[in-house]
């Protein structure tokens, strides 16, 4: 780390549809959904699945690992950050935050795996670190 | 805009809509593609109702934000191949008078104006200016007779909605 300061996440809003997901998050365990009538996974998961709008979607849990997909980092503010879209070995694309890395040497298609940050008020937010 | 009885009363060079089409991209569920935009589907919907190709466009107001803006949409509707855009715009493709595609002859949303969140309707005014002939002299483009209006709202890679406008002199 080379950054002095690390920015804190703000903690989630939990509503009935993402209770297990924050529930997970609890037990260092990252989830995702899977459509049993496409076949399809997606993130963030949703009730309707977001292909078929099928509501036979039910809760996987993910490996933690993934690639980076794209990243961009925000300097203008006293906490630099990082936001990244990691696509999961699952196959789905999430947006997310890199932490614990120097920022500067961060590479798509770099591979990640997933860590869990805490917050003051709430469930523990799931990003990711560089392998 | 006006009915078509009431526009011929005018004494004005009279615009139509040819073709329109809009289109939301959106998280597409985490299948998450950041090189295209709602263009590559309100392009073809709007110049099917048209019945023109991008050829037949003699100038262009597209939605400029920032230039990658400007790239990706110019790609999606079909001006260039994909990932052709920047040498299609470095080539001088965009200026008046020199290029296939005269494109914000008002100085766009970077050089000129961006009314918050009415970014469109400079770009149809400008457009509605080429077909009258009614633009700034130096940047009239001659002979235009059918112009695009095209922009997007919200995030360019994902989250947006993408509306196109084709627009002939009659």
């Amino acid at each position: 780390m080379t950054e002095a300061k690390v920015r804190a996440f703000p903690p989630a809003v939990v509503n009935a549809e993402s209770k297990p997901y924050w529930d997970a998050a609890e037990k260092g365990k990252l989830l995702y959904k899977f459509c049993t009538a496409c076949k399809k996974p997606h993130f963030y998961p949703r009730t309707l699945c977001p292909f078929c709008f099928s509501d036979k979607t039910e809760w996987k849990e993910a490996s933690g690992k993934g690639v980076i997909y794209s990243h961009s980092t925000m300097r203008r503010t006293p906490e630099p950050y990082t936001l990244a879209y990691v696509t999961l070995e699952e196959g789905p694309t999430a947006l997310t935050g890199i932490v614990d890395c120097d920022p500067d040497k961060l590479k798509i298609g770099q591979k990640v795996h997933v860590v869990f940050k805490p917050t003051k008020e709430g469930p523990p937010i799931p990003a990711f670190a560089p392998d | 805009m006006t009915s078509p009885e009431v526009a011929k009363s005018l004494k004005r060079p009279l615009v139509k809509v040819m073709g329109a089409g809009e289109a939301p991209k959106g998280q597409m569920g985490g299948d998450v593609n950041l090189t295209y935009s709602g263009a590559r589907w309100s392009g073809p919907t709007a110049f099917a109702e048209a019945g023109v190709t991008p050829k037949d466009i003699k100038y262009a107001s597209i939605y400029d934000s920032f230039t990658i803006t400007v790239l990706m949409q110019i790609e999606d509707l079909g001006f260039c191949e994909k990932g052709q855009g920047g040498k299609f715009v470095s080539d001088g493709n965009l200026i008046s008078g020199v290029g296939k595609l005269p494109f914000n002859t008002d100085g766009g949303g970077l050089c000129n104006n961006h009314p918050a969140n009415r970014g469109g309707i400079t770009k149809v005014i400008e457009a509605v200016r080429q077909l009258r002939g009614e633009a700034h002299p130096k940047v009239q483009v001659k002979n235009c007779d059918i112009a695009l209006a095209h922009g997007t709202g919200g995030s360019l890679g994902v989250r947006h909605g993408s509306a196109t406008l084709i627009m002939e002199r009659v």
